[in-house]
């Protein structure tokens, strides 16, 4: 059957056993649907056999051979506008088919309130004088760590601990979850806690007395954009208010409508419908805003009660994008006003917005990205311009992939890693290069005259995992039945190696999705 | 019948009928060769082929003392009795080394296996060597008398046999051409260098817990190629050391795999260094042999190496 | 549908594809339009208010688009012929005014030049 097919040159679209029933005809015929098409096949796969000897004559106005495309199978309906981009951007946090691993421990309170103990532990001894608290990084001394390992959390290092139910709504809600962190393997989302992921939420939990601004940076997949999450998540569990910039790229690219702000000096810009949709997301992600009320007085564009809830005014403002941004502005000063739970403003892709943006001024200028009304907001709480009046963080994390270069920042970024690690000699500014940007060093707080008091932005370099987390993270994967390998010493030190000394998202990619 | 001299005319017939090179007259080549005929082994090419005896002394010739009184044959003498054997030279060559066998066959001799490695020269180049046409089993008994006269014991060896035998050594000798043996320094390191296609890589490798940086870059950043990664620590993964070593690599030149798999030769030597018996491992691992395929060249007319252009008619 | 300088777009157009649908607006001046009134380059024109669309008609309607533009354009030709020079007559016979060859490819030439020239 196949050769004849090759003669005659018609592909057996057909599977061979349909072929084979497809010579006797009269069984053909009892097959309903693809009755007629069994037959053409009939036909075709009959006749080369008749005129084979004499296919290399040419007969006039014989027709050459000519191979029809058929016509691409119609299924359903074509995908209704948005709906591909909502498949492409649609985050899958369960998955069914993989195993529930059992006696994993959940970032809750108990947690977090165990790395509390940490450092109040590691604070008081200090002052004894036993342990040492870096200054630089606020890491606890490793000499002391081990007594009281237990008791600080430090014990969970290395683990995979879950996500509540909670958390995990609000995550979402502030697009916390990306479609590249593989979230859709496992049962139930869950967080590797890192010896970073437990000196930030340490960070975090003092910056509830004071301000932290930081900017996690790091290699290519080496996990900043969860750490930003744990941070999130760690900032959830302990009642803050996250506000969180998702992608800043959204920002600037100049997808959405902006409009300039009037009596601003230079001219900033505000986007409204990115400002309404921020707030929507506001709304959702942070329940207890609905059990605080208005304590101020604003001047709004809209009558407003007097005494609505912080998360009905944040209604209002997603609900119209005019109002938007004098809403979120009202909203922030609540947010500032006395009592309030501390804050905790996010950003990923920090490169995004340390250059100018794609939107374009009245005289068709590019606007600088600190000139749109939202990130200058975010930069003056970076640079340190303005404080937290609540305490709480500023968090940016850089990005590796569809980044744009912005080379004073990694110029800062660098400076500043190589201060913290006391290094002699700090790279200097190439003084052939043309592209650095002061107001960049500015919001790093960094620069000359206009260096803010608050000082530099910490910095957090990622590196790849230990090898004790990767052993975890790998036996995670084991159990919940993604990773079908024993995990041994040998293998996570091979895996370790060939993820470029452990960077997380290379190991990933090793031992998860190359299988072979 | 005896004359004391000859006509010129006979003379220089005389002259022609055994000069090889009937063009060469009294050349002093000539009679360097002629004078050290005695001495077999002194020069590597000899031009005694087709020379019978010594060249005559005539009288104008000499310096006309001793040619008076000298007695001249007319029927010459062959110099060698072997000139009229099939091949005189090879068989001089070999009734002379059996003359050194049997002279010295009382000295001590070493065994088989501890007697200095020698390439002898193949049969193309003693054929070159004495212009004759040597069969290989005749050259092979040169070579089994040489090789009975390498035995013996070196510190013994008397002056003539070496002298014998360095006309039979290869100009070359394959097996002094010993690779230098890799040290591991006082840091612990060892440092090695591996090549392939285009690329070179230096390659230091300690002991350590398994970092790999590749020109400073972790492995991940150096090759995105997660094939390439395998390949560049294939040797400490084939020999199950990866957590056990650190390397430093310096790569140049050529693309992603060549740096890859010269990283792997250069990792495979210097990890020998540290620890020789895997050897046997490495070279089934294939981290030892040096892969020589390159590029090959284009040629004129083709238009790639082998490609041809199509075929056109006309 | 919406009305700009006397034309009705789709809603769903993207307000820098009708601009340019103009005779005489091309990207540039579409985008020096759309920063003028701060407008991002993936606006539709549905999503603009009345205010901003009355705005943009104000703006078009003082630059030379459309018929002023074609006029201004005749004119000028009609000044190279009455002069007499080479150009005029090249534009009057359809053929390239230029100096490009003309033994190939004078399609467009042959399209476009004439005395009364359309666009």
């Amino acid at each position: 059957m196949a050769t004849n097919c090759i003669r005659c040159l018609a592909r057996p679209s057909l599977p061979p056993s349909f072929l084979v029933n497809a010579s006797s005809s009269l069984r053909i015929q009892s097959l309903p649907s693809t009755a007629s098409m069994g037959k053409r096949y009939a036909s075709k796969l009959n006749r080369p056999t008749t005129n084979g000897p004499r296919k290399n004559e040419k007969v006039k106005g014989q027709k050459t051979l000519r191979i029809k495309k058929k016509p691409p199978p119609k299924t359903g309906k074509p995908p209704q506008p948005g709906e591909r981009k909502a498949m492409r951007k649609r985050i899958v946090l369960s998955n069914t088919n993989a195993l529930e691993v059992p006696g994993m421990r959940e970032l809750d309170k108990g947690l977090v309130g165990e790395w509390e103990m940490g450092i109040r532990d590691a604070r008081r001894q200090a002052e004894e004088g036993h342990w040492v608290l870096e200054g630089a990084l606020g890491m606890v001394a490793k000499e002391g760590a081990k007594e009281g390992e237990a008791k600080n959390g430090e014990g969970v290092i290395g683990q995979v601990v879950a996500l509540q139910g909670q958390t995990v709504d609000s995550l979402r809600a502030v697009e916390a979850f990306k479609t590249t962190q593989g979230w859709g393997f496992f049962r139930r989302p869950g967080l590797l806690i890192r010896e970073e992921s437990v000196m930030l939420s340490r960070k975090l939990i003092q910056a509830e007395q004071g301000n932290l601004r930081l900017v996690i940076d790091g290699e290519r997949g080496t996990g900043k954009s969860l750490l930003l999450l744990h941070a999130m998540a760690t900032a959830f569990v302990r009642g803050w208010i996250v506000i969180n910039i998702p992608e800043a790229q959204e920002v600037t690219n100049a997808m959405n409508d902006y409009a300039p702000l009037p009596n601003t000096n230079p001219t900033l810009f505000t986007q409204p419908t990115y400002t309404a949709t921020l707030l929507s997301r506001i709304n959702k992600a942070n329940p207890i805003l609905a059990d605080m009320e208005i304590s101020l007085t604003h001047s709004l564009p809209i009558p407003i009660q007097s005494n609505i809830s912080l998360s009905r005014l944040c209604e209002l403002g997603a609900r119209d994008p005019d109002v938007a941004w004098p809403i979120f502005q009202a909203f922030w000063a609540e947010l500032m006003a006395e009592g309030m739970p501390p804050v905790l403003l996010s950003l990923d892709g920090l490169s995004n917005i340390m250059r100018e943006s794609m939107y374009l001024a009245p005289d068709t200028s590019k606007v600088h990205a600190h000139d749109l009304a939202l990130i200058d907001h975010f930069v003056n709480y970076l640079s340190g311009k303005r404080r937290l009046e609540n305490g709480g963080a500023v968090l940016a994390a850089a990005s590796r992939s569809h980044a744009p270069t912005s080379k004073s920042m990694e110029l800062v970024l660098k400076q500043l890693v190589e201060l913290q690690k006391g290094e002699e000699e700090i790279t200097e500014k190439d003084p052939f290069e043309k592209s650095y940007d002061d107001r960049v060093e500015w919001a790093l707080g960094v620069g000359s005259e206009k260096a803010t008091k608050a000082g530099p932005v910490e910095v957090l370099k990622l590196k790849g995992l230990s090898k004790k987390e990767a052993r975890g993270l790998m036996e995670y994967w084991a159990k919940s039945g993604v990773l079908r390998k024993k995990v041994d010493e040998k293998e996570v030190a091979e895996k370790w190696a060939l993820a470029g000394n452990g960077v997380v998202a290379e190991i990933e990619r090793g031992a998860l999705r190359m299988r072979i | 019948m005896k004359v004391a001299w000859l006509p010129v005319s006979i003379r220089e017939g005389l002259r022609c009928a055994y000069s090889p090179r009937p063009t060469v007259f009294n050349s002093p080549m000539r009679r360097c060769v002629l004078s050290t005929s005695s001495n077999q082994f002194s020069t590597s090419t000899r031009l005694r082929a087709g020379i019978a005896a010594p060249e005559i002394q005539f009288k104008e010739e000499g310096d006309g003392r001793d040619g008076e009184g000298k007695i001249f044959y007319a029927r010459l003498l062959p110099e060698s009795p072997s000139y009229f054997t099939a091949q005189p030279a090879f068989t001089d060559d070999l009734l002379a080394l059996q003359d050194l066998v049997r002279k010295y066959s009382r000295l001590p001799v070493v065994k088989p296996s501890e007697a200095p490695r020698v390439a002898w020269r193949s049969l193309a180049e003693y054929r070159n060597m004495v212009g004759e046409s040597v069969k290989a089993s005749k050259y092979h008994k040169v070579v089994e008398v040489l090789r009975r006269l390498n035995l013996i014991h070196p510190s013994l060896i008397p002056h003539d046999v070496t002298k014998a035998l360095n006309e039979y050594k290869r100009d070359v000798n394959p097996f002094q051409n010993v690779p230098k043996i890799i040290p591991v320094d006082e840091f612990g390191r060892a440092c090695a260098i591996g090549r392939r296609k285009t690329s070179s890589a230096k390659v230091y490798v300690v002991e350590g817990n398994g970092e790999v940086l590749v020109n400073g870059k972790t492995l991940a950043e150096a090759f995105g190629r997660i094939h390439d990664r395998e390949s560049a620590i294939w040797a400490l993964k084939a020999t199950d050391r990866i957590d056990k070593y650190n390397v430093f690599a310096l790569t140049r030149g050529g693309g992603t795999t060549g740096q890859a798999e010269a990283v792997t030769l250069a990792v495979g030597k210097a990890l020998l260094a540290h620890e020789p018996a895997l050897k046997p491992a490495l070279r089934r691992a294939g981290c030892i042999t040096r892969d020589p395929r390159r590029v090959e060249r284009k040629k004129p007319g083709h238009v790639k190496a082998r490609k041809m252009p199509a075929w056109v008619k006309r | 549908m919406v009305f700009i300088l006397g034309n009705n777009f789709l809603e769903n157009r993207l307000l820098r594809h009708c601009l340019e649908t103009f005779y005489g607006i091309g990207t540039k001046h579409s985008t020096r339009i759309l920063a003028k009134f701060s407008i991002y380059p993936g606006a539709r024109v549905g999503q603009l208010p009345t205010k901003t669309i009355n705005e943009i008609t104000a703006e078009l309607s003082t630059m030379t688009i459309e018929t002023d533009l074609r006029r201004k354009m005749r004119d000028n030709i009609q000044r190279l012929r009455d002069m007499g020079s080479y150009r005029g007559r090249r534009h009057a016979m359809g053929l390239p005014v230029r100096g490009q060859r003309t033994r190939s490819q004078i399609l467009t030439a042959r399209k476009l030049n004439k005395i009364e020239r359309h666009g």
